[in-house]
């Protein structure tokens, strides 16, 4: 926002030109880069990119048919982690920025979900596989997996929420508190409301990650093609289909076409990321 | 006495703001509190509500009676149904016009036509409902600050408190929007107690029937407004007033 007396655009002074061409030609690669990987997925993958390919049964382990199977799997890991995570992160958070509890938990569980955060995923899969796989006897399924995605996607969930809470004016809080509002009540009808469209912009983010994730799927949900009809049967996402495709030989052109449709995903959630952000601003 | 303050002292971690106040607040009065900024003012109209109670490190010694019983022998929770607040600024919750007034009401199960009532008498109450009663379900903030300083009175009002504080409730707005909020002030003081913070002298001189002068943390002088204006006994009260008719 620009306010009277601030600069409204980019700072220039003397001998900046040749600065400015260097930092135009690095933003020019990474646009290029992003268009490019994105005209090889259509150049190779739109063709194969069929309603019947999207709605069909895989033969052959994929290499003709559709990926019906694997768009089910896919939206039944991506719900699952959500319903697990949302939750559990937006209750951390909501502890940590409403409730003021004692210094040293809050500096131990900061420092959890930061080092949560930095952990490979093929990690989050080794212990989501020996914790739900075997130990707990879900077996490969989507509940296990969503139960590791869920794990992995707490560290963003409870940053962007306790981002939002912490935005949210001590002026509304203090307006609800001098309604008689208990401090509960205070929290969920004024500084939950208020913080929402943050929340939701972390969660729809987190969203993507899940959509995108391959190893720690791999090892939790397996890698079934059959049409997944409960959390408790295995199935195969559309990142681990992808990975199978490629790394197996089987169909380049199914390949392609299946990474188009999870681009497309993924690019969907995130605008809608972007446009919940925008109207929350809004208002 | 509505409200009294026996010995009231409050504390800012180990700063001590305020240092015993004794200060008698009767009903259907306006009571102006003024002195220079960082008086104590502010933190002893929060007092009276326990607002200091939502910030940890903040201290509250002394006696506070509302209609002579000890106010700490109430949830403060029900102490602030009783004992409402205006801001500094005008806050209102990112909901409608209709929720705003219906929230305080509502946390205690009023609901349908009961609920409608109350929004509708607070709103007239606040001068609000004509500007706003074709449009209850619109977004609040999105109100000009004097209208949306007027929802925030009328959300008050809706819990038909005894008591009204006001913190500054016009140092954010134009002098046509405090005029209006001086004017509800003037037609709410026959209902209700109010205890009102100003750095404004002229506002002091036009609403309050007693004004208190605080001045380092102490309750220096206090009386009728018009003898306190004219003839204020103490040095610093002189001082201070000579001083501010000066600006």
């Amino acid at each position: 926002m620009a306010r009277p007396g601030s600069f409204d655009g980019a700072v220039c002074y003397k001998g900046g030109a040749p600065l400015k061409a260097l930092l135009t030609a690095l933003a020019m690669l990474v646009t290029g880069l992003l268009a490019g990987l994105l005209a090889l997925l259509l150049l190779r993958g739109a063709g194969d990119l069929t309603l019947h390919f999207l709605l069909g049964i895989p033969t052959r382990a994929g290499r003709e048919g559709g990926i019906l199977p694997v768009l089910a799997a896919t939206a039944w890991l991506a719900g699952g982690s959500m319903a697990i995570a949302l939750p559990l992160g937006i209750g951390t958070a909501l502890y940590l920025r409403e409730y003021a509890p004692p210094a040293h938990i809050v500096s131990v569980l900061r420092a959890l979900t930061e080092t949560l955060a930095g952990v490979p995923s093929i990690l989050f899969g080794l212990f989501g596989f020996a914790l739900f796989v075997v130990r707990l006897g879900w077996g490969w399924s989507l509940l296990s997996g969503s139960a590791t995605l869920a794990l992995m996607l707490l560290p963003t969930i409870i940053r962007t929420s306790e981002e939002a809470l912490a935005a949210v004016p001590l002026a509304l809080r203090e307006g609800a508190a001098a309604l008689g509002a208990t401090r509960w009540q205070a929290v969920a009808r004024v500084t939950l409301r208020q913080a929402a469209p943050g929340i939701m912009t972390g969660a729809v983010l987190a969203l993507g990650r899940a959509l995108g994730e391959t190893a720690a799927v791999l090892l939790t949900a397996g890698s079934d093609l059959a049409l997944p009809l409960s959390p408790f049967d295995p199935g195969r996402s559309m990142a681990v289909h992808l990975y199978i495709l490629a790394t197996e030989g089987l169909s380049d052109g199914r390949a392609y076409a299946t990474a188009l449709a999870l681009v497309v995903a993924v690019l969907a959630v995130n605008l809608s990321a972007n446009f919940l952000l925008q109207r929350g601003h809004r208002s | 006495m509505k409200m009294e303050t026996h010995g009231l002292r409050v504390w800012y971690g180990q700063t001590e703001a305020l240092h015993g106040i004794d200060l008698g607040i009767p009903d259907r009065t306006v009571t102006a509190l003024i002195g220079p900024s960082g008086c104590g003012k502010s933190t002893f109209l929060r007092a009276l509500n326990r607002m200091h109670d939502l910030t940890p490190g903040v201290r509250v010694r002394g006696r506070i009676l509302l209609d002579g019983a000890p106010i700490d022998r109430v949830a403060p929770e029900e102490l602030r149904c009783r004992v409402g607040m205006l801001f500094q600024r005008p806050n209102p919750f990112p909901m409608s016009i209709y929720a705003n007034i219906a929230f305080g009401p509502s946390l205690f199960g009023v609901r349908g036509r009961e609920l409608d009532g109350i929004v509708e008498g607070s709103l007239k109450r606040a001068a609000l409902w004509n500007e706003v009663k074709h449009r209850l379900q619109s977004d609040a903030t999105r109100l000009s600050g004097g209208q949306q300083q007027r929802l925030c009175l009328a959300r008050a009002l809706a819990m038909e408190p005894e008591l009204l504080l006001m913190d500054e409730p016009c140092s954010a707005l134009d002098p046509t929007a405090t005029e209006a909020i001086e004017e509800l002030i003037l037609s709410l003081r026959q209902q209700i107690a109010i205890v009102i913070v100003t750095h404004s002298m002229g506002q002091a001189r036009r609403v309050a029937d007693r004004i208190a002068f605080f001045q380092d943390g102490c309750l220096v002088e206090e009386g009728p407004a018009t003898a306190l204006l004219e003839g204020p006994v103490q040095p610093a009260t002189r001082q201070f007033l000579s001083r501010e008719s000066a600006i």
